[in-house]
């Protein structure tokens, strides 16, 4: 290449590319980022480069090499054109077949395509073929970017063919310096990498100092963990970055740019070091560039390793070859920066934009973005999404459209808790917040920052503590120390957070925290120190009551403190039953002591090995090797098998008579209650409205799921405790909750959810129609006989698919279970759902009622739906159901049951509820506004299940206590020290057997009947899958509530 | 003024600076012959910087590389060669996380902790790792085998959690495939030569 001398000489280079670049020509082009380099781009190319030389076909396809496509997920990848065809997760394996079918034949490889994330009730998967079809690009505005999927970032003629150095030609020849910068300031151009500085105004500044010498500085020292943009644009196109230094160098009168870039991206360095050798081949490097008499030159400074040389004044302490400390502002670096003169320090992401504004023109770049926030930004999306990866869009796009459109929604289709922006500096924005804006000013409203634009996703599974801990131990290991509320006060924060992670904390501890978090923010010198607090304040913001579960119940309610918890399962269950400590015992047979161990801290094993949902097993460790341990169906054989057991019953301490309390209600949540008071050795009577005991668990849970018998079982063992249950005692009028305050020390309210919602359509009133609780009550009473005819089920949830099945049970001669959105969405356990399937139970879903008609006697006859589609994503991470104009079916039923959801019935002079009918309490102690009134379950929560509602009772149980004996330390039976002697070797390997799933009555037998649907494990098969268990709570003690004060006392941490 | 065997306490690769750091210190005077490797490196890459303070980095990067560390002689001899006091070069050395004060180990196990990995597990991941070599991050094995070391991003949080096995990335890492990975850098690879079965690395990257 000769050197080019002239604007002209361009030009001409520009259109002699363009003349032998055949678009219509076959090419690959295998995306050689850092994420498909790591999943075997380097293999993928040579051999593409081998078989097409094989296959004699190296003449008449290109093999293009790019930078980072951004779909880093699915690395490797290749795309194939003219067909515009994306291959993912390529292996050099597969090179022959895409080379045979897609070149040679214009084929599509259906099995490499793109798979799109499962969604609702979907069997077979559904794959896109063409790259712009993936929603993943789709939804983008790929600008900076944009030009990556097509160039090879080690060609100059690639860039110049894509329009390259039209925006340095443009502004050597036809602006000057001064029109530049109007340029970049009508732009509204702000600095990516965080701050959000008016890039115009920042060139303005260097411009107006008077200087002979000037420089311009890339700064590429990329340290936000959970960002990779920067790397991408260097390794994707870094002559788009040298051109927009070039400019910027033009514009303030520079001639020497300085690009300070991360020893860890050796990539990006190489292929900084091909461009810059290409530029100063073809003279758009150098001295007097293109004849304009414009000269500029590049030097990369490797940086080794310093956060805080991302802080600009750090940086050019770094390049002087100083300790990277930053020093105090003014003088500003446009003032008075390297070596002493002026200089404009502009981010990667920063430099790339500067062609477009030239190029483009401002109103077009402007044009895009918000008010504030103009152009695109690129984030780097990572955590728990599904498609992790690269991406540029427009600002003020919706975080939830980022997450959910873009990023394909979160990982396992589990639940969004948050999004961390802005690394280090940053803040967690929670789930309820998602409809902000992407722009400078929302995110910062929210307590975050936009920051160089890692943004990474975060589901249940992360403790907000936890991470605010993670960073501020970075920002403390990352602190140059020069500042001592920087140096010390991270160091504090991050041994406060020690303290609350490890179960030392008080709720003071918050308190420190926030006042500590004031001070490193208003005491420190540079950007690093000021925003280093962010991560601690914004968690505490807006996830306070999870750092008091820690503080306060010494519980990680993300499972991710591992000193406060035995073991994930356990962790997850509301009841915090020690799943390991029984499944042991279970898997050595000591079944007896294994039902003690359960009943310790929930006294209804025979009904949750029945109708709990388990959650301990979606947190199962065993399920990273193969499948969870089936720890229900162990339960249930260990009830089954089980001796009769009894639990003790405290002494009270010399010279104490017990308390006398009332219980309201004796269901699930009541009766938990008054078997932990029991416990304490209180005098508990509980009142009962209903002929029997059990509330929802007997009334509102049919018994083909859960036996009477079982039920009776649990509540007798808590009745021969000496717990007095008085039936058909509705607690109202006379019978009041003030009265029973009276003559109680203390009450609790547990009286569940049992008013329902109606579905407000017309013909809703009248016979036929029912509530799903109602009805389910009213068959256990025995006042249903048979049901024949059509019968329609509204709903989704628990009591809906009961409903369905009893009915079909009774007789029904179809029973329909419609639902509004999609079968994923539905809040039953889809186990569940296939059950009633297998029974004969049909489902409509997306579809909501709008009428019941009603014939001229003013009998029930149909149900006239509406049809709905799929919508946006909601805040709840659900896709919202929109109805589908005109769109309606009508379906036959004689009986239709809704079951769209219950609220809370509490007598009345009870105590204050919330605009949702729910009983207000201390989400801790469970206290009402009523003195010595504590309430919980379903009264308190809505429907929730049967395991949360036990929870609450003995939660309440240790608050009544406390609230009578304010002053004494906890001494609760349950929390005492663990104490487990079945036998464990860690060494040994795991066992291998195969997760065992109970029996079940076959569809046919058991829709005639009431009879229990799930049979119970053998007894080798439940021991062999006890066995299965990892044991993770191997050679674990816990801190549990209570305990601290003594352990406190033991090791008092030392702070200096 | 700083005499010349104190310690410098700042940033985080102050642990190598006091418990190996530069010997030798109280014969540092001007003629003492350095390490014939250290004078080697010298001689050739060394002495092709320029003689101004903002060569340093620079140099101390270069001797890293040609040297696998930075032994206090190599801090001595770029002292020398940009006459400054060597306590100016360890000054900015021990500032910086990237230089080594440590013979490396013949392998390096790097795992990533930054946001992205961490999310994903690689605190624990880091957990296991130490448990299984019996070292803490920054540290090596006693035999010399395997230096750990954990870095807070590599820029590759698409493929998280990330470990870095001598400059090969292997992405979305297990507690078992690292403990496979381990063993195989421990006792050698299997005989074929590949650990791609047990521990997916390139090109087996498990499906997301």
């Amino acid at each position: 290449m000769t050197k080019l001398t002239a604007r002209a000489d361009l030009d001409a280079a520009r259109a002699r590319v363009t003349r032998e670049f055949d678009a219509d020509r076959r090419r690959v082009f295998v995306c050689m980022g850092t994420g498909c380099k790591a999943a075997g781009g380097d293999a993928i190319l040579g051999g593409f480069e081998e078989a097409l030389k094989r296959a004699r076909l190296d003449h008449g396809v290109d093999l293009v090499m790019t930078g980072c496509r951004g779909f880093c997920e699915n690395g490797a990848l290749v795309a194939v054109r003219p067909q515009g065809t994306l291959y993912c997760r390529v292996r050099p394996d597969d090179i022959p077949e895409i080379i045979e079918n897609t070149i040679g034949r214009g084929e599509v490889v259906e099995r490499l395509t793109y798979e799109l994330p499962p969604a609702a009730g979907q069997t077979a998967p559904r794959r896109i073929a063409a790259e712009e079809a993936i929603p993943f690009y789709q939804h983008q505005m790929r600008v900076v970017i944009g030009m990556n999927d097509r160039i090879d970032p080690t060609r100059i003629e690639d860039y110049i063919r894509e329009g390259g150095y039209a925006a340095l030609a443009k502004a050597m020849f036809e602006m000057s310096p001064d029109q530049i910068i109007d340029e970049m300031d009508r732009a509204g151009l702000r600095g990516r990498g965080g701050g959000g500085f008016a890039t115009g105004q920042k060139w303005r500044f260097a411009r107006a100092a008077a200087s002979e010498i000037k420089y311009v500085i890339c700064n590429a020292d990329e340290g936000d963990p959970g960002a990779f943009m920067d790397r991408s644009i260097l390794e994707g196109n870094p002559h788009s970055v040298l051109e927009g230094m070039a400019v910027g160098a033009r514009a303030i009168g520079a001639a020497q740019g300085y690009i300070y870039i991360r020893a860890e991206y050796p990539l990006a360095i190489e292929r900084l070091r091909v461009a810059i050798g290409q530029m100063r081949g073809w003279g758009l490097l150098g001295e007097n560039i293109l004849g304009s008499g414009f000269s500029f030159d590049v030097v990369i400074k490797e940086g080794a390793g310093a956060f805080v040389c991302g802080e600009e004044t750090a940086l050019i302490a770094s390049i002087e070859g100083r300790r990277g400390m930053p020093t105090a502002r003014p003088p500003f670096p446009a003032v008075k920066g390297l070596f002493g003169r002026p200089t404009s320090i502009n981010n990667v992401e920063t430099w790339a934009n500067v062609p477009h504004i030239i190029t483009g023109g401002a109103d077009a770049y402007a044009a895009r973005g918000t008010e504030r926030s103009k152009g695109t930004k690129i984030f780097s999306l990572v955590g728990q999404v599904n498609n992790t990866g690269l991406v540029e869009v427009p600002m003020g796009m919706s975080l939830r459209e980022l997450v959910y459109e873009v990023g394909g929604g979160i990982k396992g289709g589990r639940d969004l808790k948050a999004v961390q922006t802005g690394g280090p500096s940053g803040g967690c924005i929670p789930a309820h917040m998602m409809h902000l804006p992407i722009d400078y000013e929302s995110l910062q409203e929210a307590g975050s920052i936009m920051g160089s634009g890692g943004l990474v996703v975060m589901d249940e599974t992360t403790c907000m503590v936890d991470l605010a801990r993670y960073f501020v131990t970075f920002t403390q290991n990352e602190s140059c120390g020069k500042c001592v509320p920087c140096r010390l006060g991270t160091q504090q924060m991050r041994m406060i957070l020690d303290d609350i992670c490890d179960g030392r904390g008080t709720e003071q501890s918050l308190a420190q925290l926030e006042a500590l978090g004031q001070a490193v923010s208003k005491g420190s010198l540079c950007g690093l120190g000021q925003t280093a607090p962010n991560p601690v304040l914004t968690t505490l913001r807006y996830f306070r009551d999870e750092y008091l579960a820690h503080v306060l119940e010494k519980r990680c309610p993300a499972g991710a403190c591992e000193s406060l918890f035995v073991a994930p399962c356990s962790n997850r269950c509301p009841s915090e039953v020690d799943v390991p400590a029984y499944l042991s015992l279970v898997a050595e047979g000591r079944t007896e002591e294994a039902l003690l161990s359960h009943m310790d801290r929930n006294p209804f094993p025979s009904v949750c090995a029945r109708v709990c949902p388990h959650p301990c097993e979606e947190r199962c460790r065993r399920a990273t090797l193969d499948e969870a341990v089936a720890i229900r169906p162990v339960k249930r054989f260990m009830v089954d098998a089980a001796a009769e057991v009894t639990v003790p019953v405290m002494d009270r301490p010399d010279g104490e008579a017990p308390r006398r309390v009332a219980v309201v209600g004796a269901g699930p949540a009541g009766l938990s209650a008054a078997f932990f008071l029991r416990r304490l050795g209180h005098e508990v009577t509980v009142y009962e409205a209903l002929p029997e005991p059990g509330g929802m668990l007997r009334y509102g849970v049919p018994s083909y799921r859960l036996p009477r018998g079982e039920l009776e079982r649990d509540i007798g063992r808590i009745t021969r405790m000496g717990v007095r249950i008085v039936c058909g005692t509705a607690v109202d009028g006379s019978f009041s909750i003030a009265r029973l305050r009276e003559e109680h020390d203390v009450v609790f309210v547990g009286t569940g959810a049992w008013a329902d919602v109606t579905m407000g359509v017309p013909g809703e009133e009248g016979p036929g129609v029912a509530s799903g609780i109602d009805f389910l009550k009213e068959v256990e009473l025995g006042r249903v006989a048979r049901r024949s005819g059509d019968a329609v089920v509204v709903g989704g949830g628990n009591t809906a698919i009961d409903a369905a099945r009893t009915l079909l049970r009774l007789g029904a001669s179809s029973v329909t279970v419609v639902y509004r959105r999609t079968r994923a969405e539905m809040p039953v356990q889809p186990e569940e759902i296939t059950d009633a399937l297998d029974e004969g139970v049909r489902f409509e879903f997306l579809v909501a009622p709008v009428e019941v008609i009603r014939d001229d006697n003013g009998s029930a006859v149909a149900i006239r739906l509406q049809r709905m589609r799929v919508g946006a994503f909601d805040d709840s991470g659900r896709r919202r159901p929109v109805p589908m104009e005109g769109e309606f079916i009508e379906l036959p039923a004689t009986h239709i049951v809704r079951a769209i959801g219950q609220t809370p019935i509490v007598p009345s002079g009870g105590p204050p509820v919330s605009k949702r009918g729910r009983v207000v309490v201390n989400p801790f102690s469970l206290a009402t506004d009523l003195d010595g009134v504590f309430a919980g379950g379903d009264a308190v929560l809505g429907p929730a299940t049967a395991v949360e509602a036990i929870a609450h009772g003995r939660r309440a149980a240790e608050a009544m206590e406390r609230y009578l004996y304010p002053d004494r330390p906890d001494r609760f039976p349950w929390n005492g020290p663990r104490s487990l002697d079945t036998a464990f070797d860690p060494a040994a390997a795991p066992s291998e057997a195969a997760r065992r799933q109970p029996p079940k009555l076959a569809p046919l037998v058991r829709r005639d009947g009431f009879d229990e649907v799930e049979l119970t494990l053998h007894a080798a098969e439940a021991r062999t899958e006890a066995g299965r268990c990892l044991r993770c709570d191997f050679g674990k003690t816990v801190v549990s509530a209570g305990q601290e004060q003594e352990q406190q006392k033991q090791e008092q941490p030392c702070r200096t | 003024m700083t005499e010349p065997g104190r310690r410098v306490s700042y940033g985080k690769a102050v642990r190598g600076i006091e418990a190996g750091g530069p010997s030798a210190r109280a014969s540092r005077g001007p003629g003492r012959r350095l390490d014939p490797e250290v004078e080697q490196w010298l001689a050739g890459a060394g002495a092709a910087f320029p003689r101004s303070r903002s060569s340093l980095i620079p140099m101390l990067q270069s001797a890293q590389s040609g040297l696998g560390y930075l032994p206090g002689d190599a801090m001595t001899a770029i002292a020398r060669h940009l006459v400054v006091s060597p306590v100016v070069v360890e000054g900015v050395a021990s500032f910086y996380a990237q230089f080594r004060f440590h013979r490396p180990g013949r392998h390096r196990i790097t795992v990533c902790t930054g946001t992205a990995c961490y999310v994903r597990g690689s605190g624990k991941l880091l957990d296991d790792v130490q448990a299984d070599l019996g070292i803490r991050s920054g540290e090596t094995t006693a035999d010399g085998a395997v230096s750990l070391e954990s870095v807070s991003c590599f820029g590759a949080c698409a493929l998280a959690p990330v470990v870095v096995v001598d400059d090969e990335v292997l992405r979305q890492q297990t507690g078992e495939m690292v403990r496979k990975l381990v063993k195989d850098l421990v006792s050698g690879p299997p005989a074929d030569g590949s650990r791609d079965e047990a521990s997916p690395t390139i090109g087996r990257g498990v499906p997301g």
